[in-house]
């Protein structure tokens, strides 16, 4: 969540220029309602969520258990905390296992890193 | 290859040399505190605190009454310790290292709490604290295991370049303690985004990354995966180790390390509807700049 502003600058900043951002939401299904008020009311809706709860694929969430589908995609992504930013450049490689926006510094590096991979500069 | 490796190991193996030398005068402090909170835990609760020096050990079971504050005994001397704030459930304690009746010195400087253990996660490592004691600036480092339940906090002369990792024996896994070298690869004395060398193997060697090493990372130092959590100004490096202990481990490490998700790895197949309807595939955002960001509303 304290991510999230500085995503919303950057995504307005860098889409018309090539770059995509999806948002990999790990609330419970129970918060579906608090999720969507979010994402309409705050201009986070503007780019793609993949609502991990609602996902049934995979072994765990045919067994039924709960918040199945969201542990297989943060442990295949090996995500250990919250919030995780990944920056993939074009090869599908990954730049940045965190992107971090908490202060200026941090949130210039993580615009430079993005400038980079976009072939801005 | 052979020449990269050289020119690391040479600094390396000196300033070792250094350390076994000034290890006599070396002092660790481990300050762990584990809190038995009862539903009104602001009044009542029960910290360990346990202080390791090479010249002495000490531990002591602190009880805060409900104007949370307490003592215990370090050096000859007593040191008030005061609960400063909570954040959640978790305490931030103030202790009063030299002991001359006030936190102003001593006091914790700044706190970091990025990864409050909820429950019994595991995993994590972060800074609890920064203080000074007799003019050195220390850091209070909570690291945990995957494979151990408890957390361990060790502190770290962070003035210097180098220091000790001291892991203590636990859940019949022998004591180990690893030399940590901060590679100064800038040559500007700061410190500052540079490698960590760690002897995690315990030969004598201090491996080191073959690449430059940035915060965030996840890096494979020996056998170990190791995750860099921060640099700060002082240079002191604060990471989490996976380690394992047998050799038909590290090779499934290795194996698994090879799926994983790290800098320069290829980013998982993926692909989902979105919030409005819409089809997303990893396929389809070939050739583009992605940001995935993982997130919560909690």
């Amino acid at each position: 969540m304290l991510d999230m502003p500085a995503i919303r600058e950057l995504h307005q900043r860098y889409e018309s220029k090539g770059l995509v951002v999806l948002g990999f939401n790990s609330d419970k299904k129970d918060d579906r309602e608090k999720v969507m008020k979010l994402l309409q009311g705050s201009g986070y809706g503007k780019w793609s969520h993949y609502l991990m709860a609602d996902d049934i694929k995979g072994d765990e969430a045919k067994a039924g258990k709960k918040n199945a589908a969201i542990n297989s995609v943060t442990k295949r992504f090996w995500v250990k905390g919250w919030p995780t930013s990944f920056l993939v450049g074009k090869d599908g490689k990954i730049i940045s296992r965190r992107l971090r926006f908490y202060n200026a510094e941090q949130k210039e590096k993580s615009a430079k890193l993005i400038e980079k991979a976009l072939g801005l500069k | 290859m052979k020449n990269t490796l050289y020119s690391v190991l040479v600094p390396a193996l000196t300033i070792s040399i250094m350390l076994m030398a000034s290890a006599a005068a070396q002092e660790t402090i481990k300050v762990k505190t584990d809190y038995r909170v009862n539903k009104d835990y602001r009044k009542y609760m029960k910290t360990d605190v346990r202080i390791v020096g090479l010249a002495h050990r000490n531990s002591a079971n602190l009880k805060f009454t409900e104007d949370q504050k307490s003592e215990f005994t370090f050096g000859g001397k007593k040191c008030g310790v005061e609960i400063a704030d909570f954040k959640g459930e978790k305490p931030v304690v103030k202790i009063d290292f030299n002991a001359n009746g006030d936190f102003e010195d001593d006091e914790i400087i700044k706190t970091y709490n990025e990864n409050t253990r909820r429950g019994n996660s595991k995993n994590h490592g972060y800074i609890q604290s920064f203080f000074q004691r007799e003019g050195r600036q220390y850091a209070l480092i909570w690291v945990s295991y995957p494979q151990r339940a408890n957390s361990y906090a060790f502190v770290s002369d962070v003035g210097s370049s180098h220091g000790k990792l001291s892991l203590p024996e636990r859940n019949g896994e022998e004591k180990l303690d690893v030399d940590v070298i901060l590679h100064d690869s800038l040559a500007d004395g700061s410190f500052k985004d540079d490698k960590v060398l760690l002897d995690l193997d315990r030969n004598g060697v201090i491996a080191s990354t073959s690449e430059r090493v940035d915060v965030g990372e996840t890096v494979l130092i020996g056998q170990s995966i190791v995750t860099i959590k921060s640099v700060d100004e002082q240079g002191l490096v604060v990471f989490e180790i996976d380690r394992r202990k047998d050799d038909s481990k590290g090779r499934d490490l290795l194996v698994e390390l090879a799926r994983t998700p790290l800098k320069g790895n290829q980013i998982p197949v993926f692909d989902f509807i979105d919030q409005n309807g819409k089809k997303v595939s990893s396929k389809d955002l070939q050739g583009k700049v992605v940001l995935i960001d993982f997130w919560g509303t909690w």
